[in-house]
């Protein structure tokens, strides 16, 4: 091996993360389940925004496979709402309805998504 | 003759409805207080979140597609219905809450 350092790190990295990975699956699919309940009317099946209710909306329900929004600031709208974080108040608070688990799951779930352009609608 | 038929126009579209009704719904539970309501053409539905937590109410029927936004427990938003049909209504926060408006001539 050329680079022993690296490739120790490597095996460390490994090491942290295999235990991890059945939990992050897990997570996100609950998210999964979650966000097909109660997120879809808006941002659509594919999350790209464009969910039957999204023509109600302007601005447009975000496509959230392309935001670039740490998971703490995902989490905060999502509990508490557009308004609370200077964004569209159609996006409703969450907080009550929904856990800091689940809101944390939904995260995870989102941050597995592959990025897409916004969807016509 | 030209003066009747202007006249008689203004009076009908300056009268509106006769006698238009505001019904009120409320929100208690995470359950709508009425599951079916039938309304006129005009009438206008109230809906007053008696719940400590928000709701958000809305309706992507053919017949009137409306959100009325989120609000917390003790405000009311109104809908006025302006034509006959059915109208779905749920809240976007809890998908079990749903309610039916039949709007009649």
């Amino acid at each position: 091996m050329r680079c022993p350092r690296a490739a120790a790190r490597l095996v460390a990295a490994a090491a942290w993360l295999l235990p991890h990975v059945p939990a992050l699956a897990a997570s996100a699919a609950h998210g999964s389940a979650i966000f097909h309940a109660n997120c879809v009317r808006c941002h659509g099946e594919e999350a790209r925004g464009c969910g039957p209710a999204a023509r109600l909306y302007q601005p447009r329900p975000a496509n959230l496979t392309a935001s670039t929004r740490s998971p703490e600031y995902k989490a905060s709208i999502i509990r508490g709402g557009g308004e609370s974080m200077g964004r569209s108040p159609s996006m409703p608070p969450w907080g009550d309805a929904l856990s800091s688990d689940d809101i944390a799951d939904v995260v995870t779930f989102l941050s597995t998504l592959e990025k897409q352009p916004a969807a016509e609608c | 003759m030209r003066f009747a038929i202007a006249a008689g126009l203004l009076i009908v579209t300056t009268a509106g409805p006769a006698c238009a009704a505001e019904i009120e719904v409320t929100q208690h539970g995470n359950q709508f207080s009425a599951k079916e309501l039938t309304v006129k053409v005009g009438d206008s539905v109230s809906f007053r979140n008696d719940d400590p937590h928000f709701h958000n109410i809305f309706s992507l029927s053919d017949a009137q597609s409306f959100d009325l936004g989120s609000y917390p427990k003790g405000e009311s938003r109104k809908v006025t219905f302006a034509k006959e049909g059915e109208v779905d209504v749920e809240c976007a926060i809890h998908p079990n809450m749903k309610m039916t408006i039949k709007v009649a001539k």
